[in-house]
């Protein structure tokens, strides 16, 4: 893989500062900056495998928000919520110093790079959205929330992978190697030797699951966007990518049959796809 | 960039010293000034070996205006300077902030975890006499307009005479860096007197903030102008028997706010962060 690096910046949430994990690959006087951002219950080390390949003529930064990976987790759970994760966005473009950057989000990531390239002045020059658009089924939510916030224990990693893999069926497609690769990601070790998910629990919230209505954004976004689609995904469905194909921006659209929420963004196809629609 | 209430906007800063010196400095300027007011003490520090950097503050030099009013508060300038810390590469600073960069700097120093490492309060702390309020209020934000560079250096002498000391070049200077040029070449402040709303719509009333003061865990420095009207010496009395126990350093001859253009002040700001 590609040289990266682990760093970190610090965000002021309500009455403290927390500090934001970052990977950094790529010269860091490259002017080309890619930020990405992961999904709901992931973290930054999704992007690995999309960053190490960009590299070479990027400069990427992959975030982990706060409560996953080595952000920090807050005390008070009421302040995960999006207005915090675009101060920790906003601040991982910041530290880039770039006038524009390319926004790659998977699902949680990509409504964060909705919500962003909607702004006036924003700092974002084109929008890849991994198996998300402005609009969410009820359905797929709980589909995709089946497990969120359970804080289960694996005796050992391989547990902990298995699980991850059961869990996450609909992921990918990966290879055996991607699989593990995943289910690592997912996992930290406990002081007790025990294994768990690599978030905090607390960011399971008990609202109920509603459609997630954001057609407001669409209109508003004023760059080229790609559409990454697993095409069996229940998050990101048929009318939806229609719409967001006639309307808007447009998108550019690459489906991946037989993938549901979400692509993994590990397969040459999937890289090569958006690193032919980000070198446009 | 930065996010704010009207979505993005740009925050300019000048930059001093080299990018990967071991220690870095964030200037922050008063009310109605900018980066500039730091040329000496940046190029001072710079000499010392480090990096420096002074923010225009949003609706100041060469940041952006905000279209409405209300994003020009602390809320706005404390997440915006928090970016551009993690700009500056994340790791813990020292500040320096003239009066309201003081206020900006005492917020950001009291929350938890607060990335910076050493304070200097330029003529400012977390209470403000009401009389140096209602000076202020008079001149803040009254958008003139004059026909020459002369005419705007008396109005803003008129109004600056307490800054100091400065020689005649560091004056003229103090005054360039506070203009700018309108479409038909009349004269103006160089920023958006929208900035002065809240200055304009309440009542003056002095300024409570010790509840913060004692959340500050950085060592602190105060510099008080010996003759300032916003920062008394009860207050600064107060301020080194509680909280972070500041060390006070006194500006004889000068009121709000001391200039941090000669040899003894960055001196003193220099032994101080240094120490």
């Amino acid at each position: 893989m590609t040289d990266y690096q682990d760093k970190s910046f610090k965000v002021l949430a309500g009455d403290r500062y927390i500090d934001i994990a970052y990977r950094e690959w790529g010269a860091a006087d490259n002017a080309n900056v890619a930020v990405c951002v992961h999904g709901l219950s992931r973290n930054r080390l999704d992007f690995d495998d999309l960053a190490g390949t960009l590299a070479a003529d990027w400069r990427v930064i992959a975030v982990d928000m706060p409560g996953r990976g080595d952000s920090e987790w807050l005390d008070d759970k009421s302040a995960y919520g999006y207005p915090l994760y675009e101060t920790v966005c906003a601040g991982a473009v910041a530290l880039t110093g770039a006038e524009k950057v390319t926004w790659i989000g998977t699902s949680m990531g990509g409504i964060l790079g909705m919500r962003l390239a909607a702004k006036r002045g924003a700092p974002i020059e084109r929008l890849v959205l991994n198996d998300i658009g402005p609009f969410i089924p009820a359905e797929g939510r709980q589909h995709n929330q089946a497990d969120f916030g359970k804080d289960p224990r694996f005796a050992d990693g391989a547990e902990g992978v298995a699980y991850v893999r059961k869990t996450r069926s609909v992921f990918g497609p990966f290879t055996d190697a991607g699989w593990e690769k995943f289910g690592r990601d997912s996992l930290r070790q406990l002081d007790d030797g025990q294994w768990t998910l690599h978030y905090d629990p607390g960011l399971a919230s008990d609202a109920p699951v509603t459609d997630t209505e954001m057609w407001e954004l669409w209109p508003a976004i004023h760059v080229p966007v790609l559409t990454i689609w697993g095409v069996e995904s229940k998050i990101l469905n048929a009318a939806t990518v229609d719409r967001m194909q006639g309307t808007g921006p447009r998108t550019d659209v690459f489906a991946v049959p037989g993938v549901g929420h979400c692509p993994g963004l590990t397969q040459p196809d999937e890289i090569a796809a958006i690193r032919n629609f980000i070198a446009k | 960039m930065s996010l704010g209430p009207e979505g993005f906007h740009k925050v300019r800063y000048w930059e001093w010293g080299p990018e990967d010196a071991a220690r870095t400095c964030v200037c922050v300027h008063g009310l109605t000034r900018n980066g500039r007011d730091f040329d000496d003490l940046a190029q001072g520090l710079a000499a010392r070996g480090w990096r420096v950097a002074a923010p225009d503050v949003v609706g100041r030099g060469e940041s952006d205006w905000f279209i409405g009013k209300e994003g020009y508060d602390f809320a706005t300038y404390a997440a915006d300077m928090s970016l551009l810390l993690a700009r500056l590469g994340g790791g813990p600073v020292s500040w320096v902030g003239t009066s309201m960069g003081g206020l900006i700097g005492q917020m950001m120093a009291a929350a938890r975890n607060a990335p910076i490492e050493r304070m200097v309060l330029n003529d400012i702390g977390p209470y403000l006499d009401v009389e140096g309020l209602i000076r202020i209020k008079g001149y803040v934000g009254n958008d003139p307009s004059y026909g020459s560079f002369e005419e705007a250096k008396a109005a803003i002498d008129a109004v600056t005479d307490k800054f100091g000391p400065m020689d005649d070049a560091q004056r003229k200077r103090f005054v360039e860096v506070a203009i700018r040029e309108r479409p038909g070449g009349a004269i103006t402040m160089n920023y958006d007197p929208k900035i002065a709303w809240a200055f304009k719509e309440n009542e003056p009333a002095a300024v409570d903030m010790w509840p913060l003061w004692s959340l500050i865990q950085c060592p602190v420095l105060v510099l008080r102008g010996g003759d300032s009207d916003l920062l008394s010496a009860a207050t600064t009395a107060r301020m080194q028997a509680e909280g972070p126990k500041a060390e006070e350093y006194v500006v004889p001859g000068v009121g709000h706010a001391p200039a941090l253009m000669t040899e003894a002040e960055i001196g003193r700001i220099a032994e101080f962060l240094e120490a």
